[in-house]
């Protein structure tokens, strides 16, 4: 293989050969394997990078006289827009969580559990989850999931339909996917997804439909209608408080002591618009905890007084030494996003920090923030 | 070509907000299915597509001319989608075997084909896809770009050499 051959054929058909080129060409596929195999690639990657992408929803646009007129604020109606159909779960979690805001009485704190959403092969979907028993008896769910458009929502329909129905069962994911009888449906339901590919829902099942909740549950997805596939669950943990039969101290009301954050102290404070900051500078809108299989999760980073141009130098430096690397730096800008906090707010990926079972302290433009997030498995 | 060329300069100012709102309606779908190409997710699409129609209105004006005015929008994108994938790569852990985190079971030749391109230099990525995704001649992505077309050439082909290698490592077969 001659390096004149290599290039002619990386050009592809974007090159101009005169005959005599072209004669040469043809002969020399004729003689050499290389090139030869090396024009089948090039064909092939050219076919591949071509395949259309799959058609994702655009936002729509919200009425432009819902913000004042400035002259930033002149692309509200798209900025409005993606929040209103929830990009990413935190903001529109955190939405649902304030407007519908539990506190305790007194006479019952609130227990919440982490679950992981898993897919049921050869189904692709996950996510992450929270059930939240409330101090009045309600469980609240609070569920993100992503995964291909062909599971979460039904394909080529406008507005978009709901692929799945959810439940709340009781047994396991694994009794329900072997199909064990004796297991009870609590409750049901459907919500359009956001996107195509994406679903965020809070939902709240009542103390009147509740079991006492102390046996395993889970959260699981189900084709919506003839009696479809389980395509994803999430194994919930029983919301048991007595003592364990090692004598271990009872977990202190409000505090939830989650088995798989191996001594990781993350930040689950929140301020009254349910931001949770340890500062009350600095803040992240959601949950400071992802599965490891989130990695492709984007979290946003809110700031006081923070605005459109502004630029964040984020510095992640790592609690204990499960992962590779002991500190993360980079910078983000400040991207449109309306929140508890102000218009906008800074998106991070939890990817470059997204290894199992890892604990990291978070410093903003080289000061501590206080917050700690964590990686689980 | 040269008749677009000359048009170059001719620039509407004052734009008004329906006016933007039109831009947005015809071209939204169009740079949101570009910048999933490029992108690491859906969100990533969307935030990359809002940065792009954000940095448009910055700039106050707009081109009169509809071709001028779509290499424009996909300019601003191609610029913001460079500036991420740079800042993605500095943060990439790569495996010391060379070789990336095999995909996960069920990841479809889309998927290989994002993280491939996200894996070469950004420049020869976006080249690649305005090329052959997006269907733009050689001579159109220079003028899109503000580079020489030779330039462009250079791109395609040592995009397409790292593409090979880059396909291999994140467990595609070409």
């Amino acid at each position: 293989m001659t390096a004149h051959a290599d290039g002619l054929i990386l050009a592809g058909p974007d090159e101009a050969r005169d005959p005599a080129t072209e004669l040469f060409l043809e002969e020399h596929l004729r003689e050499c394997d290389d090139c030869r195999e090396l024009s089948r690639k090039v064909g092939r990657l050219d076919g591949l990078i071509a395949m259309p992408e799959r058609p994702l929803p655009v936002p729509p646009r919200s009425s432009a006289n819902a913000r004042p007129a400035r002259r930033v604020i002149a692309i509200a109606p798209v900025a409005v827009a993606l929040v209103a159909v929830g990009v990413l779960a935190g903001t529109a979690l955190r939405e649902w969580r304030s407007a519908n805001d539990v506190t305790s009485t007194g006479a019952a704190a609130e227990r919440t559990i982490s679950f992981d959403i898993k897919p049921i092969s050869p189904w692709r979907t996950t996510g992450t989850g929270r059930a939240t028993l409330s101090s009045r008896g309600d469980l609240v769910l609070e569920v993100s999931v992503r995964g291909p458009a062909s599971e979460i929502s039904r394909p080529a329909t406008d507005p978009l339909q709901p692929n799945f129905i959810w439940h709340l069962v009781e047994g396991t994911c694994a009794s329900w996917e072997r199909n064990e009888p004796g297991h009870s449906v609590i409750a049901r339901w459907t919500l359009v997804p956001q996107h195509a590919d994406a679903q965020d829902f809070r939902y709240v099942v009542s103390k009147a439909d509740l079991d006492p909740m102390t046996r395993p549950h889970a959260v699981a997805a189900f084709r919506n209608g003839g009696g479809g596939p389980l395509y994803a669950c999430g194994d919930v943990a029983s919301f048991a408080t007595s003592p364990g039969a090692s004598g271990a101290t009872a977990t202190p009301p409000g505090i939830v002591a989650l088995s798989d954050q191996a001594g990781c102290p993350r930040t689950q404070a929140t301020d009254a618009s349910g931001v949770r900051t340890a500062n009350g500078t600095i803040g992240i809108v959601g949950d400071t905890y992802w599965s490891s299989a989130a990695v492709n999760d984007t979290v946003l980073l809110v700031r006081r007084g923070a605005a459109l141009g502004d630029t964040v130098g984020l510095d992640f430096r790592q609690l204990g030494s499960s992962a590779p690397a002991s500190l993360v730096s980079y910078s983000v800008p400040a991207t449109l996003r309306r929140t508890a906090w102000g218009e906008v707010a800074f998106p991070f990926g939890v990817k470059p920090i997204g290894f199992a079972n890892s604990c990291w302290r978070l410093f903003v433009d080289g000061t501590d923030s206080g917050i700690v997030l964590f990686v689980g498995p | 070509m040269t008749e677009i060329r000359e048009a170059a300069a001719a620039t509407v100012s004052g734009v008004k907000a329906t006016d933007w709102d039109s831009l947005y309606r015809a071209h939204a779908e169009r740079i949101l299915r570009y910048c999933r190409r490029l992108a690491s997710s859906s969100d990533a699409a969307e935030e990359l597509m809002q940065e792009t129609f954000v940095k448009a209105m910055r700039a106050g004006s707009m081109p009169v001319d509809p071709d001028r005015r779509r290499w424009w929008l996909y300019r601003i994108a191609t610029n913001a989608a460079i500036d991420r994938l740079r800042r993605e790569r500095i943060l990439r852990f790569v495996p010391f075997t060379g070789r990336e985190q095999a995909p996960d079971a069920g990841s479809d030749e889309t998927d290989l084909v994002r993280r491939a391109l996200r894996a070469i230099p950004p420049e020869q990525a976006t080249a690649l896809v305005l090329r052959l995704h997006e269907g733009f001649a050689p001579a159109e992505i220079a003028e899109m770009l503000g580079i020489g077309e030779a330039a462009v050439k250079s791109r395609l082909v040592r995009g397409r050499r790292r593409f090979i290698e880059a396909y291999d490592r994140v467990g595609g077969r070409l």
